[in-house]
């Protein structure tokens, strides 16, 4: 399929508001504009920089090749980034045929810790059973907070942290996540759940500042 | 005497969620319930627990608070991040994009230059 390039309008002139019905054409701008984060986007998801630059030119290619579809309905940053997104989608499907013993052993210890419990069995050992977190909500609006979680989130094991992007910042619906990682439900629901545990905990000591164990420092 | 009374609470409370299933099972059924609607005998189980429990209803009211940031994440770490795609990288890419508006497909252009290919 070929598309007839369309000039571009001189720079400076029109809006630069993205959603526009009709969008001019120009593909650098997308680097310009949109390349450290679509970079940035990859390179959580790969964690390999090379292979980051080689998702986001392929992404930026597709996205030459079939601008025409797009309608303007959402930013041009969003419609980018879902390109890339399935390309990422499309080599995980390749690549993840395997899953990997150590991806359901991560955490397992620290959890079977959290609920070692000589009385009750399986009950909040008491010395890490979950503080109180003072003003909670405020974190949000924090550069810093933010800064941690993300800090946090390169702690998990790659292929652990993957799934959990694509379940809770992709908001990927868990079937389509098992069926692109050719993993079991039951496997997907452990390593969310001790990514959930790790991260919480992470977070805990990094920005709430409970008493870490040595290991736990970002 | 605090300790007394915090170490009786402490039993107390877990005397009672134990009509429930233990913690560690009920923080994966928190978790699971993010993927999957639970069934009703589940989630009664589960309010019954995190009404009694204060150690799982912090943490829960956490997990919440962990969802709803990681939303966010994607833009905020990117917003923040001194990670930026090398400029070389970019000019790469650019030249590939230039190349392709010229010649859809062949990943060379009209005017021969050689930075045009895929290397």
């Amino acid at each position: 399929m070929t598309v007839k390039p369309r000039h571009s309008a001189p720079p400076g002139t029109g809006p630069v508001e993205a959603p526009s019905p009709v969008p001019r054409l120009d593909p650098e701008r997308w680097v310009d504009d949109h390349g450290d984060y679509l970079f940035h986007f990859a390179l959580s998801r790969l964690r390999d920089p090379a292979r980051a630059e080689d998702f986001v030119q392929e992404a930026l290619l597709a996205a030459l090749k079939c601008h025409d579809r797009f309608e303007g309905r959402s930013t041009e940053r969003s419609w980018l980034t879902g390109i890339l997104k399935n390309k990422l989608l499309d080599h995980f499907r390749k690549a993840g045929r395997e899953t990997v013993f150590t991806d359901l052993e991560f955490f397992a210890d620290e959890e079977a810790q959290m609920f070692e419990n000589q009385a009750f069995p399986d009950h909040w050992n008491v010395a890490a059973a979950p503080s109180e977190w003072t003003d909670a909500g405020g974190a949000l609006d924090s550069e810093e907070f933010w800064r941690v979680f993300h800090g946090c989130s390169r702690k998990l094991p790659e292929r652990v942290a993957r799934v959990f992007l694509l379940r809770e910042v992709d908001d990927l619906p868990s079937d389509e996540i098992c069926a692109v990682l050719n993993i079991s439900p039951n496997n997907l629901w452990v390593m969310l759940h001790r990514a959930r545990l790790a991260l919480r905990r992470c977070l805990e000591v990094n920005w709430f500042g409970a008493q870490p164990s040595p290991e736990d420092t970002v | 005497m605090n300790g007394l009374v915090k170490w009786l609470k402490w039993r107390g409370i877990v005397c009672l969620t134990a009509l429930t299933p233990p913690c560690r099972q009920i923080m994966q059924l928190a978790s699971r319930s993010y993927e999957q609607p639970l069934s009703t005998v589940t989630r009664l189980q589960l309010r019954v627990h995190l009404g009694l429990c204060g150690a799982c209803e912090r943490y829960l009211r956490q997990l919440e608070l962990l969802h709803e940031a990681s939303g966010g994440l994607a833009e905020q770490a990117a917003a923040m991040s001194s990670t930026k795609m090398a400029a070389d990288a970019k000019e790469r890419i650019k030249q590939r994009l230039r190349c392709e508006r010229v010649a859809p497909g062949t990943g060379t252009d009209n005017h021969g230059e050689d930075t045009c290919g895929d290397s």
